[in-house]
């Protein structure tokens, strides 16, 4: 039984030895700018489009609702656009702070 | 060749009708009882015996344990752990979901925008119910930020309240965008392989190389969309 607090102390050690070199790896080689653009162009694709489809859902369900067809449809379409560019922004601004990092 | 979108076709196994709705039990709700049956199953039997240096079983729950710890921590803060029990159960329901979904003859419920979309209205909630719990009325913030004059709130707002709701659009499109891709791809050059015969070895290495890369993705996407609901959860507690 007295053997294995010096096994568990070996362990740590290979352990945090380990992690290091891991840690190593993984800076010296950041995500390749292939995989980053397409996952970032795929994200900002659907945060645009997302802001213009949920906008026209919107107004035309409210369009519906107060049997006003198509004038809310029209603005919550434009309002959508501004949306989905405003969804866009933040995302980019978070990308940069946290590229700053 | 069979139909490449066939897969996705939702078939009711037990019909029921209460009044005009339809809530049959499907191919598609047999996969999540399965999901939900499978993950308790496979992480109850791997923590059976509890001891202090894990063994190999029961390293697997542990690890997985502290990679969701840890991105809570990461993107809400501590005060995030509070809610690991949800992120949690979302992170396994869909990563089960996705992997089951690779079996031949399986089902894959995250390819379709009502389930996935379900599950994103569900951490919706959850997040408007959070925020309002710690904000109170404060959190009506949201929809018109600090230092933006009144005049503009006519614009703003409603800009802001889509912004809000298309977030979960968003997050529902990328997942199942992605799973239904890699399912369509799989089942198009897979009916290559009888039409080449000899040749078809080509199709089937190339298979091959996609499952693997599917199973990749299908943790990769279970992953991202657990990561966006933490940092949208983070949203509904933090200021911006």
């Amino acid at each position: 039984m007295k053997k294995i607090p010096e096994d568990i102390k070996k362990l740590d050690e290979r352990i945090k030895e380990l992690t290091a070199k891991e840690a190593k790896a993984r800076k010296d080689k950041p995500e390749s700018s292939f995989a980053y653009a397409s996952k970032t162009g795929f994200r900002v694709g659907t945060e645009l489009l997302s802001g213009v489809v949920v906008g026209a859902a919107l107004g035309y369900f409210l369009d519906q609702f107060f049997g006003s067809r198509p004038w809310l449809l029209i603005i919550f379409l434009f309002l959508g656009g501004g949306a989905g560019f405003l969804n866009v922004y933040r995302f980019v601004k978070s990308e940069e702070s946290r590229k700053k990092e | 060749m069979s139909n490449p979108m066939e897969q996705f076709v939702i078939k009711p196994i037990i019909p029921i009708k209460v009044g005009d709705i339809d809530i049959s039990f499907t191919n598609s709700s047999l996969f999540m009882v399965l999901a939900v049956l499978l993950s308790t199953l496979i992480l109850g039997l791997c923590i059976r015996r509890r001891s202090i240096v894990p063994s190999i079983a029961q390293s697997v729950p542990e690890g997985l344990y502290e990679f969701i710890a840890g991105l809570l921590k990461e993107n809400v803060g501590v005060e995030g752990l509070k809610y690991f029990s949800f992120i949690f159960t979302l992170f396994v329901f869909v990563a089960f979901g996705n992997l089951l979904g690779l079996f031949p003859y399986a089902f894959t419920f995250t390819s379709h925008l009502a389930a996935v979309g379900g599950l994103s209205v569900i951490a919706l909630l959850f997040n408007i119910c959070v925020g309002i719990k710690r904000k109170k009325l404060g959190y009506l913030r949201t929809f018109l930020p600090k230092g933006i004059p009144l005049a503009l709130a006519p614009l703003i707002v409603p800009i802001e309240m889509i912004s809000f709701l298309s977030k979960p659009f968003s997050l529902t499109v990328r997942l199942v965008a992605n799973m239904t891709v890699g399912h369509i791809m799989l089942k198009i050059i897979a009916g290559f392989v009888v039409a080449l015969g000899v040749g078809g070895i080509v199709p089937v290495v190339f298979n091959a190389g996609i499952v693997v890369f599917e199973i990749f993705i299908a943790l990769l996407q279970a992953f991202i969309y657990t990561v966006l609901s933490c940092i949208y959860l983070g949203d509904a507690i933090h200021e911006h």
